[in-house]
């Protein structure tokens, strides 16, 4: 337990780190961001009055700590276009982001499972070919090319799903569901599929299967456990390449996600909101990679002891 | 605390090439044949094809606009009127340069960090695994953006972008090979006998990092094509006319419900391409042995 | 067990997919995509560029513009001119009600024009209302403003839905949420708004058929108006053709060839001319006759065909035919595409272009693609350039700073007068990002901002354009089109300006 503790310590060092790199990545964008958004129009007073919002006369450390305490505070500054609180506008694209990227990582999960153990089982036969040479090919193509496929066929020529990304109930997060997912499907079935093969030829399983019990019941209760471990590894590494597929969908279904918010801020140059954004997803992938590590831990005690 | 890093790096590295064998073609020669056999194919169209067939990829014809594919234009034209054959041939150079380099920028300072802080616990070894925790949970995507921000549309700013979110990937990798190295009996031997330490990094530890690391590059390769044609699809690939491939999707996308093969060729050139070096990758690693 | 797991995992499936896109056309609700969410309807301190489209359905003002560029009544019944030009007094039309029951009073309009001058630095007509000094209620109808200095230019800004006028006692009801809140004399009032996701508007109760465009005889049976956002082009015509939506708008012609039967394309002249303007402050183009080679070696024609569709109207003045000052006989005497004579001009000049040239540009729809086709052009002429693309806000940086050589930009604007913001030198280092200063110009310019006789400032801006036609600080391009797709499910839909006009329009449900 002491372990897991330090584990989460740890992470508030690495979130510092990780503000503050973002902060720097910002801070070599040229030109007054004061001047950004604001039109030809626009008089000197509000743009003065932007610069004093974000501290443009301040040093570059007292600019980072001055944003650091706001942040702490829960204030993440306004966004220059809305008005808004950056906060506010974080937590109202939050849910589609969450719905999306955690369906993705279901759906990748049971295909996944289902199709990989279904090569193991089949092992060898034309249908693991089959599955092996497709699961190659999907690897091989850029997702959101798959998507715009998806969204011709599915939507536009068969309407069974609305185009757009937004709207009543579930049905329009099926595609982006299923386009994220694509991006880890491929590498889900491969891994899962070499775990059951590796798997299935320890002892406790000819021993579960000398019992008498089912083939699906040594599946599920002896065979997927122990293939969880690496299972749940190979997603928490996949988490960065799955937020930036995920920028990507959101912003081909215009799907009001945090993804979709980083870009639309970068191409505003609204500071504090790319700022919030890019901090917020950062966190999300960090929290997927502490998850994963303590899902791990827990799943295999040996590597607890190893490190204690 | 550092076995449980060396643990959780040996599955990582296992996990990240794990994920594209071929047991159709069981034989690691064999795929090693058809993945060489490809990228040759790919090479002789992207290098010397358009040295031969002297059109330009730029020349717009008004009077050409949208043509679908015939005898003439054997991939059809664009809404310039452009030729997509040769667009899509001329493309795979800057695509292959935007690739590569990606992967230069990221493999250079991660190789060389991850030997120096796998070879020796140290005060750097540790601030420098934090930060990397860090930088891992930046998506390349945000990186892109924040740079094309700050210094334009470029073919070298997407390498720059993903070079440098890629750096992680090969700082654990290699730190973790090296501390694997590092600890075998000879590498201690030789340090107990008073080796120069830079030495030993590069007499034993670098040679025996090399293969794991060369199945590492190439498959970062096939990665960076895949991310460089999703940046330019949302706004930030190379500047116009290029005909990098990500941009030909790009341009190609608002057409794509009237003329199918502004989006369909591009995209297959890009997932033969991909798949031919996953492939390559995948044999090189069973190649040295150190299968998964 | 495990075949009932089966079956309750492909039942899941199954509820999944069938959750089909049951399109949301019910009753007589009219489904409109526009770009982005303009996060405020408060006219005043509003900042996104496309919430004027969604501000006309709400709000009036004073005064409105027609297609041709002619100031007309609306809110106001009327107006006068003082003889030293320093004052102007509008009388309300009588009978006009705020969405909300209030009536219109001039006082409204007071409050509307003092709230405008201390919240609206950022509003795009801020510099004009600055200019009003005082403010009188002369009675419940009518009402005069003071000027500081005489300007031919107030009458156009105060047709601009920023100019809208506000019900002070809803703006004060709302305080800080009255973006979300507005409350206007419009025909539509707003009744949802989710944030990022849709907004919808319904018709206000007490609109009395004042709005000069359209029929009050006619009267409209929409009883809704949703609307959607998207950025991207394709995703709102992939709706419109899967009947989410009835009303598209289109921001090039890159999916003209998708509308068949079933569809109406609108198409309106929008008060903006695209152009390309030359950094006048280095060589090579610091050279006016370089600039006139570059001027004959482009093809306009095949620019407008190529990269916008043929969306629009070549234009060879510096004023397009939407904004006051245009001039037809002028337009005739642009220089006309001769890359002969361009060639010819250009060595005449002794000017050698020796390096690459930068065309600058913005990441604004067909900008890039008009860039592309210049750069072929001047290929052909032996002139090699770059396309630099850049988003807005660093195009105007790196334009300040006079790293490029030609920019790729456009003006919206609906008086003259935009030539002083983009081309005195009272406006150099801010708006003029062409380096380019004429003293003879600017006097003209000068001139035409306090020229209030129609046929005097006609000649004054007549002048300035030949003028500039001979100095060649641009090249003007062609005058973009507003276009709007409108499904035949919605009949009697016009559009003006780009706010597409829904008061006497039939839906059928």
């Amino acid at each position: 337990m002491k372990f897991i503790y330090r584990r989460l310590l740890l992470f508030v060092p690495t979130l510092l780190v990780l503000s503050f790199i973002v902060f720097l990545m910002l801070e070599v964008t040229p030109g007054s961001a004061a001047t950004a958004i604001l039109d030809d129009a626009a008089s000197d007073e509000a743009a003065a009055l932007l610069c004093a919002q974000l501290r443009c006369d301040q040093p570059l450390v007292m600019r980072y700590i001055g944003y650091l305490s706001d942040v702490l505070r829960g204030d993440f500054g306004v966004s220059i276009r809305s008005g808004r609180e950056v906060i506010s506008e974080l937590l109202l694209r939050l849910p589609p982001t969450l719905i999306v990227s955690s369906g993705a990582i279901i759906l990748a999960l049971i295909a996944g499972g289902l199709i990989g153990s279904l090569a193991a089982v089949r092992h060898g036969t034309r249908l693991d070919i089959i599955i092996t040479l497709f699961t190659s090919i999907g690897a091989s193509m850029p997702t959101f090319w798959v998507a715009l496929l998806l969204v011709s066929l599915f939507a536009v020529r068969l309407r069974w799903f609305p185009v757009f990304g937004m709207g009543d109930g579930l049905a329009p997060y099926v595609l982006p569901i299923l386009a994220v997912s694509l991006a880890l499907v491929p590498g889900l079935t491969v891994l899962i599929r070499s775990t059951v093969l590796e798997v299935r030829q320890q002892a406790f399983v000819s021993t579960a299967f000398g019992k008498g019990l089912s083939r699906e019941r040594v599946y599920l209760h002896h065979i997927l456990r122990v293939a969880a471990i690496p299972i749940v590894t190979y997603v928490g590494m996949q988490a960065v390449h799955l937020i930036g597929t995920l920028v990507t969908i959101e912003v081909l279904f215009s799907l009001p996600g945090l993804g979709g918010l980083a870009v639309q801020a970068a191409l505003d140059r609204d500071p504090m909101l790319l700022q919030g954004s890019v901090l917020t997803i950062a966190a999300i992938t960090l929290t997927i990679l502490l998850a994963v590590d303590m899902a791990v831990m827990l799943l295999d005690p040996r590597i607890i002891r190893t490190a204690e | 605390m550092a076995s449980r890093i060396a643990l959780r790096q040996q599955r990582y590295q296992s996990t990240a090439t794990v994920f594209f064998p071929l047991p159709a073609l069981r034989s690691v020669s064999l795929r090693l044949k058809v993945a060489v056999g490809l990228l040759l194919l790919i090479g002789l169209a992207a290098f010397v094809l358009p040295n031969l067939t002297p059109c330009d990829p730029a020349a717009i014809n008004p009077s050409e606009r949208m043509l679908p594919p015939s005898h003439e234009h054997p991939l059809g034209t664009d809404m310039f009127g452009r030729d997509m054959f040769s667009r899509v041939m001329y493309g795979a150079r800057p695509t292959f340069e935007v690739a590569i380099g990606a992967v230069l920028i990221g493999a250079v300072p991660g190789v060389a960090l991850g030997l120096v802080a796998g070879s020796k616990r140290s005060l750097f070894d540790q601030i420098f695994t934090q930060v990397v925790d860090a930088w891992i949970a930046l998506p390349g995507v945000l990186v892109a953006l924040v740079l094309a921000a700050a210094m334009g549309r470029s073919l070298f700013v997407l390498a720059l972008a993903l070079g440098i979110s890629s750096i992680p990937l090969f700082y654990r990798v290699i730190r973790a090979e090296t501390m694997r190295i590092s600890s075998e009996p000879y590498v201690e031997a030789a340090t107990s006998l008073g080796a120069d330490r830079k030495a030993i990094l590069l007499r034993h530890v670098f040679p025996n990092v090399a293969p794991s690391l060369l199945s590492l590059v190439t498959i970062s390769i096939g990665r960076m094509l895949l991310a460089t044609s999703a940046l330019s699809f949302i706004g930030l690939g190379a500047p116009p006319p290029s005909p990098e491939w990500g941009s030909l999707l790009a341009e190609g996308r608002a057409y794509m419900e009237t003329s199918w093969w502004l989006i369909w060729y591009p995209g297959v050139a890009i997932a033969l391409t991909t798949f031919a070096i996953f492939l390559f990758g995948n044999a090189l690693r069973d190649h040295h042995g150190c299968s998964a | 067990m495990i075949n009932k797991r089966w079956l309750l995992l492909a039942a899941l499936l199954m509820s999944l997919l069938s959750l089909s896109a049951a399109a949301a056309q019910d009753g007589n609700t009219v489904t409109m995509i526009v770009t982005r969410d303009p996060v405020s309807l408060d006219p005043q301190t509003t900042v996104d560029p496309g919430a004027p489209i969604l501000l006309a359905y709400i709000y009036d003002t004073l005064v409105y513009q027609t297609p041709t560029g002619e100031v007309l009544p609306s809110l106001a019944e009327g107006w006068t001119v003082a003889d030293d030009n320093l004052s102007i007094t509008f009388t309300l039309k009588p009978g006009i009600v705020f969405s909300d029951g209030a009536p219109l009073t001039a006082d409204a309009v007071v409050y509307t024009f003092e709230r405008l001058q201390s919240v609206g630095q950022r509003a795009l007509i801020y510099s004009e209302v600055s200019n009003i000094i005082g403010f009188e209620k002369i009675d419940d109808r009518t009402v005069t403003f003071t000027l500081g200095r005489p300007s031919a230019t107030l009458l156009s800004a105060l047709t601009y839905p920023y100019a809208g006028i506000l019900n002070p006692s809803a703006v004060e009801a709302a305080g800080d949420s009255y973006g979300q809140h507005p409350v206007g004399t419009g025909s539509f009032m707003l009744e949802s708004w989710v944030s990022e996701s849709e907004m919808t508007f319904v018709p206000n109760p007490h609109y009395a058929g004042h709005r000069p465009w359209a029929d009050p005889s006619v009267g409209s049976n929409v009883e809704r108006l949703r609307v959607r956002f998207s950025t991207d082009e394709s995703a709102r015509v992939n709706a419109l053709m899967a009947d989410e939506a009835d009303i598209v708008y289109l921001a090039s012609g890159s999916q003209l060839d998708r509308i068949g039967e079933g569809y109406t394309v609108l198409k309106s002249p929008a008060r903006a001319l695209v152009y390309v303007g030359f950094n006048t402050g280095r060589a090579p183009f610091d050279n006016a006759e370089a600039r006139r080679a570059i001027e004959q070696a482009i093809n306009k024609d095949d620019i407008l065909a190529l990269a916008v569709s043929g969306l629009g109207e070549v234009v060879n003045s510096p004023l397009p035919p939407t904004i006051f000052g245009f001039d037809e006989t002028l337009d005739g005497e642009g220089m006309g595409y001769d890359p002969e004579a361009a060639q010819q001009r250009l060595a005449d000049s002794g000017v050698v272009i020796d390096r690459p040239l930068t065309i600058l540009t913005s990441t604004f729809p067909t900008f890039e693609a008009i860039g592309v086709i210049l750069q072929a052009q001047l290929a052909a002429q032996g002139i090699s350039a770059e396309i630099s693309v850049l988003d807005f806000s660093t195009v105007t940086e790196v334009a300040l700073a006079g790293e490029y050589d030609m920019l790729i930009t456009r003006f919206d604007w609906n008086d003259p007068d935009v030539l002083w913001r983009y081309l005195s030198t009272d406006n150099l280092g801010n708006t003029n990002r062409y380096f380019y200063s004429n003293a003879a110009l600017d006097a003209l310019l000068a001139e035409g901002r306090q020229t209030f006789d129609q046929n005097a400032r006609m000649a004054v801006y007549g002048e300035a354009q030949r003028l500039i036609m001979e100095d060649t600080p641009l090249v003007p391009l062609y005058m973009p089109l507003t276009l709007v797709v409108v499904s035949d499910r919605v009949q009697n839909v016009d559009l003006l300006h780009s706010h597409v006009v829904l008061e006497n329009a039939n839906v059928q449900p």
